[in-house]
């Protein structure tokens, strides 16, 4: 069939090409054919980039060519060209893929055009250039403006209805119109106590109380109702819950995920502030602002009751970005966590997603590549940070009444310095240099320090070196400067200003040689003075700060920052990645003294990329806040190159003009104190300079310049007392996460995505289908963002907040995609109500709890959610709301529901949400994960749900709590009452009879595990009598045999005691002989083998198998273990021989074969926790020749052990004895202890004989036993062999029939067991009724 | 009459009148777990279930899959030509292996004999010796290995796989990862094997085989005639409340996932109970191997069979961590030091077991349609990081044995020392276009629409290793 296409093809080719195109044929590609092709198929099938499935479209001859499907159009015969099929979406094929069928009326232009010949008259194979202006962005842009959502918003005409009941609401006009136009009846009002139930569950996500509903159903009238609408809009519950939604749409999160899942500070701050502005009823339009720029905006936001900028937390959803741990690609980073900002700014604000054109225009929508990068810009023009969020007035606390008072400080400690100046000789002479640098040439007291003890006749020659050395360190000092790759001086007001300070430290001015700070609490007054500088600290260290560069190219060794401070961080972050670990370092600054700081360890890795400096204070530090509310920092300059600079300092030398005029002792301290007067009288005056004040600083800091405060004047004390109550007083500020505006950057366009590909710079902008203007150059651009979202021209802002309220309530939006409103999404279903809405609520000063209160007071709202199968057939998804369509809640109001039941228990939105951690409660129930917008969860249905209701933790315990309560509620005095309220709690309704009836029953059948019970101890006597008689048939058949082999015994028994050793009778409780199998000739502990275990010439030969028995029949304490046993080898180890444990295994003793030490016994137990090591004789004989082994267990704990009859090491004490109890415990063989065989427990060896006494034997039973003066017994194997074949065959039936009875009494035995462990015995059933209410599917549906 | 009718008819049957409640109303809210069960598969598939086995922390290539000879000839010299950022910026000399390289099989593959055991089984190995990561942090690379996307919020490779195909088995999930109690989550933490947007159904569900509760709340919290009480009751308050709203088949398809629970508490229970298995088949896996990380590694192979013959598609297995180098529980292989000692230990926990795992499939007729795929997130840097390795991702190894894979070849290649690769570059998005190339879907066609995006396991990317295919 293909063939003959082919030639078909090849003919009809050939007679198209004879043919010259019509110009109205050319005319029609032109205008029908070619625009379609270019904008639908070109980007993959074209013959310079991509051929997908082999086939090019961009030219003739390509076009004929075909692809690896064949030819693609057979020109006259549309029906055969599989183009046409795949247009049509048929025959398997289906284009564009991945995207909506064409419209039908091009799908017919296509086929017209094929049927005329398909005429085309592109003849050659297009350049580069050529493609990309095939369809130029402006006209592509233009027809997909034409999608309605693109369309500004028109205000429809409300239609008329006849039904009076649905005439009053406008919602109830439209849907009821559209309702009728398909033909549809309204199901009648939902009865009062679903309505109350629903509108409650809708509004707050919780269930209403009981009185509620009592209430409402006794006076179902539409005050009442509108009345309980009111009282849950005013909840807090409500803000609760829209919150949680809101969250859902910004990804709230508060961890960023990735290896360590490092916290995000602060974060909730976020969730409090939405349910804040939830409640409070904050205009929608102003949100959206504050979410964009609130710390930007004019007229914050301010709470009056928390003194709070409300606003400025807005901004904090910008940080809830998942980042990367440690990344070796910071731009890469950069360009992800950006992209995800994009992501969810535009799904939630505008319902598109501009982030799919991070890497190439939309492929539907009227979003261009430019429009990322323009956003983008917008984003990366700020960085992470934490913001304060008090008001100005709280941070601006005792400010002015400071900054006066230290004006008066500072002069009277001026004046009183200057009386004491002169005192300065006598202190030089006594003054002892501490630290090696008070002797450098540098410091100020370095110059008395290394000339004090100088000859006179060498002063001259030693000031001129001071002076040299000096200015060879300021030279050195200017070179490193004039080398480095960049060097900026923070002193230089200019410099300083590209530089971006927050907080309300007093980081934003250059602050002026001699500035100085004052300790808020302590001895001392004055904490230093400083040379010019940023410092955060000169009000007070409880200020806060964020010093931020502009961006930097890494360039250079190093880098350097001359810094000083108090539990401060510094760092060098690249390209804004705010997290910390080994390429990203940071430094905590702690030192008083401004000195240089070798920081970002990193920087010869970051070779090229982008960094910026920033300082913080601790609890502003990113990623990890600190907790420290004093804490400051101060910075003059940074460098990055080969070498730190070589600080001068303030040397005596460099601050007087003409050092050599000092040449001896006495004018060197007469120059000191010259120099230091002068140093306190500029300071007094404001003319200090920065060496001086060095100078003075250090005088301070020696203890020369008066500084405690019990030795001031006494005015200044009162000063400084003044000062420090008003310091004291300033609150530790609020944080928030946040951004910071910095240097606005436009971000270069990424040709495909392609980090390596920058294009050229995108200036930052909101969309160009709204506002196609640039922003201004000097700010980031987010309040010209915020502004521009808001503004009319934004078509999509309010349709998308009204129509995910609207399926929020409805549970389905009037577009049923709630986060895409554009052309992949779906069309709405009443596009005039979504206007009218959406204007309605800008009319009403965007009031959501405006809009919702007319969505839930509908008449639409208020149907019943039962319906007719007329409708159900015509409108199967209810897309004309003719009913309320039943939902199952979301995760939140499931757990809100179920934990309501408790008391003092916190609602879903307040738990934490840690990415890596997700609740699973939450997931399971399709919580979304924190990554994207998601504005409706999609509720599934699967099993890992009913499994966590039926068995999870939170409704076990809440049924708990809440069936205790029911049970103890003495006012609902019978079962009917207690049921019938916890239905009402449950389901907002009274049980009908027969709910009631089968509840009742259920609970009823509680005790029916009682009844249970009963039945079971009934089954389990029968089966006792059947073993019984069972027992009495084989004693009649065996007793007689035995008693005449006992007689047999007796007589050698007898002749063996005339011989001499007296037989004696021990009594062991258990014996095993292994002669021919594995039974208990003395009681019922017979054994059952376990692995590679066997009886074989009459013993239990163990080679990495166990034998197991049934249960002990008595309790066991004081007990002795007998054993005669060989050995497969002596270096096995730690393998038992025979062991009483636990039926798990967990408790045991046992002869243990060298665990402790090689080649000895030892008398195990649990982690040798009651056991010594037994150190007697190394096992030697064992491999050759039976050795036989006895422990003994005294009532009082004592143990001791035997070998051949010989004790064998001390017997020892070390705990009180265990008690083994009948049915819990049993013996073991070969297998230290355990359930199964177990490596490492396992002893090789073959056992002849065991035995179980329950006391302790002597040491002269012992050695009797050893000797073989056991009395001679009536053994198994002796009493089979005397039956006759029949009686043998009759015997071993009877005794398979007793095992199997004892298996079934083990079983009724286990559940009776498990029966009476139930916990709901002790909850009088209410329990169970109250566990089963909450797993019914009413309990988690709104309907 | 398919199973689903059968259900709905006895539901009906249940139902009082039959009136009301013949509602063929539409699935109103409900995405159903069985509703995918019908396979979306574009041409015949050789493979019906993965096991995939995750080496999480970084697997060192040069000393398994892809040996260097020059290594050891350069050893302790400097490494020559760019190095690119690497995640601890220790880059140290170049570090000859502490593997002998040898010939392997009847294909005379070159290995390095840290997997003594599968270098055995090379000619049932594809080795793809050209892939790379675009990152080389282990939660970035995590997610990007499972998910095609560096962060959470994506479907897993298992998803996707289950999601497509659905499960064979309807009281056990599609997609399973086991876990023991010594064998941590990966960086990244669960997420890791989500479902992303993907209906919940399709997310990994974690088998911690170490513990009873192997899934979560899967031990009944009642005796199980007390539930089966219960669950009747609650049934019969479902019936009456599907009665009363327009919600009946969503409530009857919920009757019966709380039905399908309450199968899976005896399902899971008996898979993962071992005890049926002949002695010499938990010896074969070592199951009671004297080390217990390989005995609980055997443990996971064992049970990773038992689910692939239960029809589960997707199982993904968890290595512990034995405590050396860097490699914690979640990054059991990261062995930036001690590597010889660490990745001596960590071969020695997994590399009996997979190679039983291959044996035992293949003596079951069960490899030709189970594709195994052993992988890292990235390998490691031929130069040292003291006596360790870093992470690498611009040139390492996986291999895919089964499902129609060719055995006993190579593809691609890193250039002489193991660093960068120079032939074939492979990326994960071809990975998992291969692996659902075997599962018989086109993976540009496997696609979920996601706020206003058709999604795929292969974003935009992803070509199918055609050269490896049988």
């Amino acid at each position: 069939m293909k063939y003959l296409l082919s030639i078909l093809l090849a003919f009809a080719v050939a007679a198209t090409s004879a043919r010259s195109a019509m110009p109205e044929q050319t005319e029609f590609f032109e205008k029908k054919i070619r625009p379609v092709l270019s904008q639908h198929c070109y980007s993959c099938h074209n013959s310079l980039e991509k051929q997908a499935g082999g086939l090019a479209l961009d030219y003739r001859d390509a076009l004929l060519a075909g692809g690896d499907s064949g030819d693609v159009i057979v020109p006259g015969k549309p029906q055969e060209s599989i183009l046409i099929w795949a247009l049509r979406h048929e025959q398997g094929y289906e284009m564009p893929s991945n995207a909506p069928q064409l419209d039908a009326q091009v799908i017919r232009d296509f086929e017209r055009w094929i049927e005329q010949g398909a005429s085309d008259p592109r003849r050659t194979k297009p350049t580069a250039e050529q493609l990309r202006e095939q369809l130029p962005w402006e006209q592509v842009r233009q027809q997909r403006l034409q999608w309605w959502a693109f369309q500004p918003l028109q205000q429809p005409s409300i239609p008329a209805v006849n039904d009076e009941a649905w005439a009053s609401h406008p919602i109830d006009r439209f849907v009821h119109s559209r309702m009728q136009q398909a033909g549809l009846m309204p199901q009648p009002p939902a009865a009062p106590e679903v309505l109350v139930r629903r509108v409650h569950q809708v509004l707050t996500g919780l269930p209403p109380a009981p009185q509620t509903v009592a209430q409402f159903t006794a006076n179902p009238t539409p005050e009442a109702y509108s009345e309980i609408v009111d009282n849950l809009l005013a909840s807090k519950a409500f803000g609760e819950r829209w919150a949680g939604h809101w969250m859902d749409w910004y990804r709230y999160a508060e961890s960023h995920g990735s290896e360590g899942d490092p916290r995000i500070p602060y974060a909730q701050q976020y969730r409090d502030y939405l349910i804040r502005a939830l409640n409070d009823d904050v205009p929608y339009d102003q949100l959206l602002r504050e979410h964009l720029a609130g710390d930007l905006l004019q007229n914050p936001r301010i709470n009056p009751t928390l003194q709070i900028n409300e606003s400025a937390i807005g901004p904090a959803h910008l940080r809830m970005v998942p980042h990367g741990f440690g990344v070796t690609d910071a731009y890469g980073e950069q360009i992800a966590f950006t992209d995800n900002q994009i992501d969810v700014i535009s799904k939630a604000m505008l319902g598109v997603t501009v982030s799919c054109a991070r890497c190439h225009d939309h492929k539907f929508d009227p979003i261009s590549q430019q429009d990322f990068y323009r956003f983008y810009g917008v984003l990366v023009s700020c960085r992470p940070a934490s913001v304060l969020v008090d008001s100005p007035e709280k941070l601006d606390t005792n400010k002015a009444a400071m900054r006066s008072l230290k004006q008066q400080i500072r002069q009277r400690f001026a004046e009183h310095w200057l009386t004491k100046v002169s005192d300065l000789r006598g202190w030089l002479e006594n003054y002892q240099p501490s630290v090696a640098t008070d002797r450098s040439v540098t410091h100020p007291l370095g110059t008395w320090a290394l000339l004090r003890d100088v000859a006179p006749e060498d002063y001259k020659k030693r000031i001129a070196q001071l002076v040299a050395e000096t200015e060879e360190r300021q030279a050195a000092n200017a070179r490193a400067i004039a080398n480095a790759e960049f060097y900026v001086d923070l002193r230089d007001p200019q410099s300083a200003s590209a530089w971006k300070s927050r907080g309300n430290g007093t980081a934003s001015v250059v602050s002026r040689a001699g500035a100085f700070a004052l300790q808020g609490t302590g001895e001392t007054a004055i904490r230093g003075v400083y040379p010019r500088g940023i410092f955060t600290h000169l009000l007070s260290d409880k200020h806060a700060a964020t010093f931020s560069s502009r961006d930097f190219v890494v360039r250079g060794k190093a880098t350097f920052v001359r810094v000083a401070g108090q539990d401060a961080q510094l760092r060098a972050p690249v390209r804004n990645y705010p997290l910390i670990q080994g390429l990203h370092p940071a430094d905590v600054l702690q030192k008083e003294q401004l000195s240089w700081v070798p920081t970002q360890r990193k920087w010869k890795y970051w070779q090229g990329d982008k960094v910026h400096y920033e300082l913080c204070t601790d609890q502003d530090k990113l990623p990890r806040p600190g907790n420290k509310e004093r804490s400051w920092f101060g910075i003059t300059e940074i460098l990055a190159g080969d070498q730190p600079p070589q600080p001068a300092g303030a040397p005596l030398v460099s601050l007087i003009p003409d050092p050599l005029t000092i040449t001896n002792r006495e004018s060197l301290a007469a120059a000191y104190v010259d120099t230091l007067q002068r140093a306190v009288e500029a300071w007094r005056d404001e003319t200090i300079n920065d060496a001086e004040s060095e100078f003075l600083d250090a005088f301070l800091q020696a203890g020369f310049l008066a500084n405690r405060i019990d030795q001031l004047p006494t005015e200044l004390q009162q000063s400084l007392a003044q000062y420090r109550e008003l310091e004291n007083a300033i609150p530790n500020p609020t944080r928030a996460p946040g951004v910071l505006d910095a240097d606005s950057v436009d971000q270069p366009l990424l040709v495909r995505g392609d980090p390596k590909q920058e294009a050229e710079p995108v200036p930052r902008q909101f969309l160009e289908i709204f506002h196609n203007r640039r922003y201004a150059d000097e700010r980031s651009g987010r309040l010209e963002l915020a502004n521009d979202m808001v503004s009319e021209a934004n078509t999509l802002k309010t349709r998308v907040l009204i129509n995910r309220l609207w399926a929020y309530v409805f549970g389905r939006g009037i577009v049923a995609s709630t986060d895409n409103l554009g052309r992949l999404g779906q069309k709405p279903t009443h596009p005039e109500l979504l206007d009218h809405l959406a204007l309605d609520f800008e009319h009403n000063g965007w009031s959501m709890k405006h809009a919702l209160r007319q969505m839930v007071t509908s008449r639409t709202f208020q149907s019943s959610s039962q319906t007719s199968a007329e409708a159900r057939e015509k409108d199967e998804q209810n897309l004309y709301l003719s009913h309320f369509t039943p939902r199952r809640l979301d995760a939140d109001a499931i757990y809100d529901s179920i934990v309501s039941l408790q008391e003092n228990q916190s609602r879903a939105v307040y738990l934490p949400v840690i990415r890596n951690q997700l609740n699973p409660f939450l997931s399971v129930f399709n919580a979304p994960i924190p990554t994207t917008t998601v504005s409706l969860q999609t509720p599934t249905n699967v099993p890992a749900q009913s499994l966590t209701m039926m068995n999870g933790d939170l409704v076990d315990q809440a049924a708990r709590h809440w069936s205790s309560r029911i049970a103890n509620n003495d006012q609902l005095s019978t079962p009917d009452a207690k049921i019938t309220a916890m239905f009402q709690q449950a389901y907002a309704r009274s049980p009908q009879a027969d709910e009631l009836e089968a509840l009742l029953a259920y609970r009823k059948a509680d005790p029916a595990d009682q009844l249970q019970i009963e039945k079971l101890a009934a089954e389990q006597s029968q089966v006792e009598q059947q073993r019984e008689r069972l027992g009495q048939d084989l004693a009649a058949l065996l007793v007689p045999i035995e008693q005449r082999l006992q007689q047999e015994v007796d007589l050698r028994n007898a002749a063996a005691a005339e011989q001499g050793a007296p037989p004696i009778d021990l009594q062991p409780i258990a014996r095993w002989d292994f002669e021919t199998d594995v039974r208990d000739s003395i009681g019922s502990m017979h054994g059952r083998l376990e692995g590679d275990a066997r009886i074989e010439d009459g013993t239990l030969v163990l080679a990495g198998g166990c034998l197991l028995t049934a249960p002990l029949t008595q309790t066991l304490q004081a007990k002795t273990m007998e054993v005669l046993l060989e050995l497969d080898d002596l270096d096995q180890q730690g393998g038992g021989a025979f062991t009483v444990q636990s039926l798990d295994g967990n408790v045991f003793d046992s002869i243990v074969f060298a665990e402790a030490l090689p080649r000895k016994w030892l008398f195990g137990s649990n982690n040798f926790f009651r056991t010594v090591p037994l150190d007697g004789a190394k096992e030697d004989a064992a491999v050759k020749r039976p050795v036989h082994i006895v422990m003994t267990h005294a009532a009082d704990g004592t143990v001791q052990a035997f070998r051949d009859g010989k004790p064998y090491a001390a017997s020892y004490r070390k705990s009180d004895l265990l008690s083994y109890q009948a049915g819990k415990a049993q013996i073991a063989f070969g297998l230290r202890h355990g359930t199964q065989p177990t490596p490492r427990r396992m002893l090789t060896g073959r056992i002849h004989q065991a035995r179980l006494y329950d006391r302790a034997l002597t040491s002269d039973e012992v050695a009797a036993l050893a000797a073989g003066s056991q009395r001679e017994t009536v053994t198994r194997k002796m009493l089979l062999t005397a039956l006759t074949p029949a009686q043998r065959q009759t015997v071993a039936a009877h005794e398979a029939h007793l095992e199997q009875l004892q298996q079934t009494l083990a079983t009724i035995q286990q559940q009776r067991r498990e029966l009476q462990n139930q916990p709901r015995l002790q909850n009088d059933g209410y329990y169970g009724v109250a566990h089963a209410l909450l797993n019914s599917k009413e309990f988690i549906y709104v309907h | 009459m398919s199973t689903k009718a059968q259900q709905r008819r006895d539901f009906l049957k249940l139902t009082a009148a039959g009136v009301s409640a013949s509602s063929l109303s539409s699935l109103i809210n409900s995405t159903d777990a069985s509703t995918i069960t019908t396979p979306q598969q574009h041409h015949p598939a050789k493979a019906k279930s993965v096991i995939l086995l995750y080496m999480s922390g970084g697997v060192s290539h040069v000393d398994s899959f892809d040996p260097k000879p020059l290594l050891t000839e350069r050893h302790g010299q400097p490494m020559p030509g760019k190095i690119e950022r690497t995640q601890f910026d220790a880059v140290g000399n170049i570090l000859g292996s502490y593997w002998k390289s040898a010939k392997y099989g009847e294909s005379g593959m070159e290995l390095a004999n840290l997997f003594p055991k599968i270098c055995e089984r090379a000619d049932d190995l594809a080795v793809v010796r050209s892939m790379t990561a675009n990152f080389s942090e282990h939660a970035q690379g995590n997610f990007f290995m499972h998910t095609g996307f560096p962060f959470l919020g994506y479907p897993s490779a298992g998803a996707w796989v289950a999601h497509g195909l659905g499960s064979e088995n309807q009281s056990l999930p599609a997609y399973v990862v086991l876990r023991t109690n010594k064998a941590g989550i990966p960086h990244g933490g669960v997420s890791i094997f989500g479902n992303g947007f993907l209906p919940a159904a399709a997310g990994g569900s974690i088998f911690n085989i170490s513990e009873r509760n192997a899934v979560a709340n899967i031990t009944p919290a009642m005796a199980k005639q007390e539930q089966r009480k219960a669950l009747d009751l609650i049934r019969s308050l479902d019936r009456g409340f599907a009665d009363r709203t327009a919600a009946e088949q969503a409530i009857m398809d919920s009757v019966r996932n709380a039905e399908t629970a309450f199968e899976m508490q005896q399902a899971v229970p008996e898979l993962t109970d071992i005890s049926d298995e002949s002695q010499a088949t938990l010896d074969l896996y070592g199951v009671e191997a004297a080390n217990p990380d390989t005995a609980q590694y055997a443990k996971q192979c064992l049970m990773a069979r038992r689910l692939v013959e239960r029809g589960v598609r997707f199982v993904e297995l968890s290595c512990s961590s034995v405590g050396i180098g860097a490699g914690g529980g979640a990054n059991p292989w990261d062995q930036h030091g001690d590597i010889e000692r660490g990745h001596g230990a960590m071969a020695e926990q997994v590399d009996g077991p997979i190679a039983a795992l291959l044996q035992d499939l293949k003596q079951r007729d069960l490899l030709d349609s189970t594709l195994v795929v052993f992988t890292g997130e990235f390998g490691r840097t031929p130069f040292a990081q003291g006596n360790g390795r870093d992470h690498n991702p611009y040139g390492f190894s996986l291999w895919l044995a089964g499902g129609g894979i060719r055995g006993g070849v190579t593809y691609g290649a890193t250039d002489e020392f193991g660093y960068r690769v120079t032939e074939n570059l492979a990326t994960v998005y071809d990975l998992w276009a291969t692996v659902l190339h075997q599962l018989g879907i086109d993976h540009e066609r496997l696609t979920y629409r996601f706020s206003g995006r058709d999604m795929r396991l292969t974003d935009v990317h992803g070509n199918v290793w055609h050269d490896i295919i049988a």
